[in-house]
């Protein structure tokens, strides 16, 4: 998303300025960091025509072990979730991959969206609706401007949000563009008719079909309406970085079928992941501050985000 | 401090107590005999530049006073026959005996040393000011020994040499502005030629935006700011551009790495008018340049800055001078993606030009009127296919001002006067276009406001041994509409827009500043000094950024945001040997802040843009306090210093790190520099310097959290993490060439970062590979800006 450049920009601009006129040497070191208590960090998501599901796990030490087993344990077990609308309340049960059968794993994956390929990857274990419900089919599932209560029970702690799911705005139109007629790639553009009201945000990810990364988001995915509020906006963008496959596809290849998703989402659910998006970007510059994503879950020592995506689907043919 | 004007019923009778105690001190002398006024300008005889700060002394009375900022001394004194001493380091003294019966305007010229007994001087000050000055917390410095001293890749710096002074500090190379007993880089007033300098760094503070051509003279004041100054909480660096030779013509320059600069100046009527105008360019992009190929994807892209000083004056008769210098600097950094068709243009700096009108009203009244414009603006520019996108912030100033020194008898030097500024801020400005799409980012966001003081300032002599220097700044800030204030929820959505006509009251703000300092002479080589100021300031930086960059953006104090206001303590005491040859200080800081502004946690980039600067901003106090020791050897073949300072900052933010206090960024407890200068003969000299300092605060992540599949991390406590320590050692050497009759030069050698240490710029963390996989790598790094880097500059001087 164009608009929101001016930080990259400047970013790229002290670092070229650096790297063009001085020598500067770089050196691997180490870095006794103090030990801090983990906390809970909380992924949770709600859109409409899906159910809920949620990832609860904690923070690791910085320099800790990496491997996957490392990765798996940081995984929360036997916490009580519900989700409520107001007016039902369902309790979340836990499973982790490893205990699915494959044609569950794959229904998960299409209840929620998440590549059946990742979850494969590794034994995932999420908190969603019950396993008898997936394979009825007759799970709680969002609606457009309901809001949805989140109360987490974990040891002695107790954690609840609050999100809703706000309309969807469709895209006017997409289309793609060449950047390099010899490389034969390109970027994705769309237009959307913003609505009169203010407060308006939006989510863009996308999937390449067939390469089972799922829906990735580029590295700035998530807009205000503030400067074209009751405009129409053209966006501009390349597909992200694929955290799964860690292939940077930059740019989509002529000829690539592309499944476009594109969310409004809460206030909070943006600033979350604009600041979301800032931290991972700048890994570390220095010119930049560190970001704080701003939970929107109430307790002590909690992290994460409860989104409520108000999604839109679309699907072009590169070319 | 209040919406209206309340005065303090304390402050009301130190005001009172105060004005009478002038009113006293300076009838009590009325009895005497009947009294005459000796006054006049002091200057130096080869090139007519007026000597600030030399030394005037009536040898009978064992009395004396210094000339001011434009060369003027004067004093009132009882009718006789007196010995008047005028001297003034690095100049030969010159004494003559005088009648005064009559009001006597006595100018002086002073002929520099000997070539052969000159030696290397600290300062263009007298020999006892340390001790005898009531001012506390004040450091002049000469240009001639900064340019002794080593330079980074030969570039004459005098902000790198305050940073060589206790309590001064410096951030590491790469970190603009300098930070002064804990306060922050917004919170030093710069002075060039009078006009505020808001950003002095090119190139990120690699380089400061004086050109040490241009300078003639320094001054530093840490502590202790007596009350013609105001603003600003913790110091004024007053620097003055040389007048120019009003005799002869002169050409001076030099040929560096990275820069090259001219100097001419010459009368433009002999004796009476003079002209200087100086320029510096640097030449990195040109020397890069056919290194980049056309073909290469970044051909275009380059970086270079550029500064002019300019100044004329004019001599229309005994009691009047005319001023008018300017200054232009400019960084433009230029970038361009060739193969994504993307391309940048960054320029920023700052501009000032001063119109001053030194006029005496009678032998004891000199004035100073001044008008300035000053302005420092940043824009971005960057296109990218169909999309443009323009971003600009600034501050410009329209600036008038009267400043008048009374010298009613010989024990007092009254300052007072009336200071206004007009203010444009424009926090941030945005256009941007893509295809037909214009976008709307709120270009009505810019904030006007009136700034005013006035003020008055007494040092004198209360008994033979104690002096007070004293005074009182009465401030007031408005900001006026147009203005509109977006109204936010907590999120961050706007519900309401408040819009203020042209004109309207927006915010109002006023504040009495009392500044005391006290000497009390001990004996003749040594003094207690004590020191109480308190200061408001009503404009303020705010950085998003972990460094200060010139994309800190400066707002005014709004219906939002109240000035700060700093109140500092300071005691000292000051001893001199060997004859005022060496003279060593220790000073203690206390220093209490209110209202600091940052930007709230979570704040973004663009959230500058289409809003109020001031609404993404938070607020809080701040802390310092410290001790300095400081020892200086002023005259010999050798000379220098040694300065270490103990200190400590913090902040306190309600909505910053939980609410608790976290170090300052610029905290460091021990900061030592050791400067040493030797004269070996006529034709060598040698610099050298080190720094040692506890390394920079900041924020690290102590922890690690996966969402969508990514790597976030969680960080400790706002700097809550050290650095290494910070140290480093240059030499200088420099050939002075034969002196020639018209023709000399010489050439300057120095080593930057002799013992090749590797100073932490920055520490990032990296992490690739798939966490999911179990192939992710975490890795800390260190990088260092410059390894050991020799550099030769050649310097000329022509006349």
């Amino acid at each position: 998303m164009l608009p929101n450049a001016p930080q990259s920009f400047r970013i790229s601009i002290s670092m070229a300025c650096l790297a063009l006129f001085f020598p500067a040497c770089q050196e691997s070191i180490s870095i006794n960091l103090p030990d801090e208590e983990t906390k809970v960090v909380v992924e949770g998501y709600i859109e409409q025509n899906r159910p809920p599901y949620l990832f609860l796990t904690q923070t690791t030490e910085y320099f800790g072990p990496t491997d996957r087993t490392a990765f798996e344990d940081s995984f929360l077990h036997e916490a009580t979730i519900t989700v409520s609308d107001g007016l039902q309340t369902t309790q979340l049960e836990e499973y982790c991959m490893n205990d699915l059968s494959s044609l569950e794993r794959s229904l998960f994956a299409q209840a929620t969206n998440i590549p059946v390929v990742e979850l494969r990857q590794a034994n995932y274990c999420v908190y969603s609706i019950p396993r008898e419900d997936l394979l009825n089919g007759t799970y709680i599932q969002g609606k457009v401007g309901r809001s949805y209560t989140l109360r987490i029970e974990y040891r002695d702690e107790v954690f609840s949000a609050v999100t809703t799911i706000p309309e969807p705005v469709p895209l006017d139109s997409l289309w793609f563009e060449v950047r390099d007629s010899e490389l034969r790639d390109g970027v994705l553009r769309a237009k959307i008719i913003d609505p009169a009201t203010p407060g308006n945000h939006y989510r863009w990810q996308a999937d390449v079909i067939g390469k089972g990364s799922g829906f990735v988001a580029p590295p700035i995915s998530a807009l205000s309406d503030e400067t074209f509020n009751g405009k129409a906006f053209e966006m501009t963008h390349v597909h992200g970085a694929d955290p799964f496959t860690t292939q940077d596809t930059r740019f989509y290849g002529s000829g690539e079928k592309v499944a476009v998703k594109f969310s409004s989402i809460p206030a909070d659910v943006y600033r979350f992941v604009r600041n979301f998006e800032n931290e991972t970007a700048n890994n570390g510059n220095p010119f930049a501050a560190p970001s704080f994503p701003v939970s929107n879950i109430d307790g002590e020592g909690v992290l994460g985000i409860w989104a409520g995506y108000g999604a839109t689907y679309d699907t072009i043919l590169c070319r | 401090m209040n919406q209206k004007l309340v005065l303090n019923p304390n402050l009301r009778h130190l005001l009172l107590g105060f004005l009478l105690l002038i009113v006293w001190s300076s009838t009590a002398e009325k009895s005497l005999a009947q009294r005459f006024t000796l006054s006049g300008y002091v200057k130096e005889a080869a090139t007519g530049e007026v000597l600030v700060g030399a030394n005037v002394y009536v040898k009978e009375l064992l009395k004396g006073t210094t000339t001011n900022n434009y060369g003027f001394y004067s004093m009132t004194l009882p009718e006789g026959n007196y010995t008047v001493v005028i001297s003034y380091i690095g100049f030969t003294d010159t004494s003559r005996v005088l009648e005064l019966n009559k009001d006597i305007r006595y100018n002086m010229d002073l002929k520099s040393k000997a070539v052969l007994t000159q030696e290397v001087e600290i300062t263009g000050e007298r020999a006892d000011k340390n001790t005898e000055d009531a001012q506390m917390g004040v450091v002049e410095l000469e240009m001639k020994q900064i340019k002794e001293l080593p330079a980074f890749l030969g570039e004459v710096d005098l902000l790198k040499t305050i940073q060589l002074l206790p309590g001064v500090q410096s951030a590491g190379e790469g970190n603009a502005g300098f930070y002064v007993r804990g306060g922050g880089p917004d919170q030093n007033l710069i002075l060039l030629d009078e006009g505020v300098i808001y950003n002095a760094s090119h190139l990120f503070g690699f380089f400061s935006v004086f050109n040490s051509d241009a300078v003639k003279n320094i001054e530093l004041t840490k502590g202790g700011m007596p009350a013609q100054y105001g603003g600003r909480l913790a110091s004024v660096l007053d620097v003055s551009m040389k007048e120019g030779n009003n005799k002869n013509y002169e050409a001076t320059g030099g040929i560096g790495l990275i820069s090259s600069r001219l100097t001419l100046e010459g009368p433009i009527k002999k004796d009476t008018a003079s002209f200087m105008i100086s320029g510096r360019r640097t030449y990195i992009d040109v020397l890069a340049a056919p290194f980049i190929p056309d073909s290469s994807a970044f051909s275009g892209s380059g970086y270079f800055f550029y500064d002019l000083n300019g100044k004329a004056n004019w001599t229309i008769s005994d009691k009047d001078r005319l001023f008018l210098s300017g200054y232009l600097g400019r960084d433009i950094f230029t970038f361009s993606n060739n193969e994504d068709d993307f391309k940048v243009r960054v320029p920023w700096g700052n501009s000032t030009l001063a119109l001053r009108w030194n006029h005496l009203f009678s032998d004891k009244l000199f004035a100073n009127t001044t008008f300035i414009y000053s302005d420092y603006e940043f824009a971005f520019e960057a296109t990218q296919s169909d999309f443009d996108f323009k971003l600009f912030s600034g501050i410009e100033d329209w600036n008038g001002k009267v400043d008048f020194n009374y010298f009613p008898s010989i024990r007092h030097d009254v300052k007072f006067g009336l200071h206004y500024t007009f203010h444009t801020f424009t926090p941030s400005s945005v256009t941007a276009r893509q295809g037909e799409t214009t976008f709307d980012t709120g270009e009505i966001l810019k904030q006007y406001a009136h700034e005013a003081a006035l003020y008055i300032n007494d040092e004198f002599d209360l008994t033979e041994n104690l002096r007070i220097n004293a005074g009182v700044r009465y401030s007031g800030f408005r900001q006026i509409g147009p203005f509109s204030r977006f109204v936010k929820d907590e999120i961050g959505t706007s519900i309401d827009t408040i819009d203020y006509g042209r004109g309207e009251n927006v915010a109002t703000y006023t504040g009495l500043e009392p500044r005391l300092t006290v000497r009390y002479r001990l004996n003749s080589r040594s003094s207690l000094k004590a020191a109480y100021t308190l200061n408001y300031q009503y404009i303020h930086l705010a950085s998003l950024s972990g460094v200060s960059l010139p994309t800190d953006v400066w707002v005014s104090s709004s219906d939002k945001v109240k000035p700060q206001r700093g109140v500092q303590y300071a005691v000292g005491y000051f001893q001199n040997f060997a004859e005022n040859r060496w003279e060593s200080s220790v000073e203690l800081y206390y220093k209490d802040m209110t209202n600091l502004v940052e930007y709230k946690e979570g704040s973004l980039p663009e959230d500058d843009i289409a809003d109020n600067a001031d609404n993404n901003f938070t607020f809080g106090d701040g802390t310092a306090y410290g001790a300095e020791f400081f020892i200086k050897k002023r005259t010999g073949k050798a000379t220098g210093w040694i300065g270490y300072t103990w200190s400590k900052t913090t902040r306190q933010f309600d909505d910053i790190n939980n609410g608790e206090a976290f170090p300052a960024r610029y905290d460091r407890r021990h900061d030592l520099s050791i400067v040493l200068a030797y004269q070996l003969n006529e034709r060598w000299s040698f610099g050298g310097t080190f720094v040692y300092g506890t390394g920079n605060a900041l924020t690290l992540p102590v922890a690690r959290y996966v969402i969508e599949g990514r790597v976030v991390n969680e960080y400790t406590d706002r700097n809550g993490y050290r650095m290494i320590p910070y140290h480093r050692a240059d030499i200088a050497a420099t050939l002075h060439g034969k002196k020639g009759k018209r023709f000399t030069s010489d050439w300057v050698f120095s080593i930057f970062n002799i013992y090749n240490r590797a100073n932490p710029y920055f520490i990032y963390f990296d992490n690739t590979g798939n966490l999911s996989q179990g192939t992710l790598d975490i890795q800390a790094y260190q990088v260092s800006l410059f390894p050991i880097l020799p550099s030769v500059t050649w310097n000329f001087h022509l006349k």
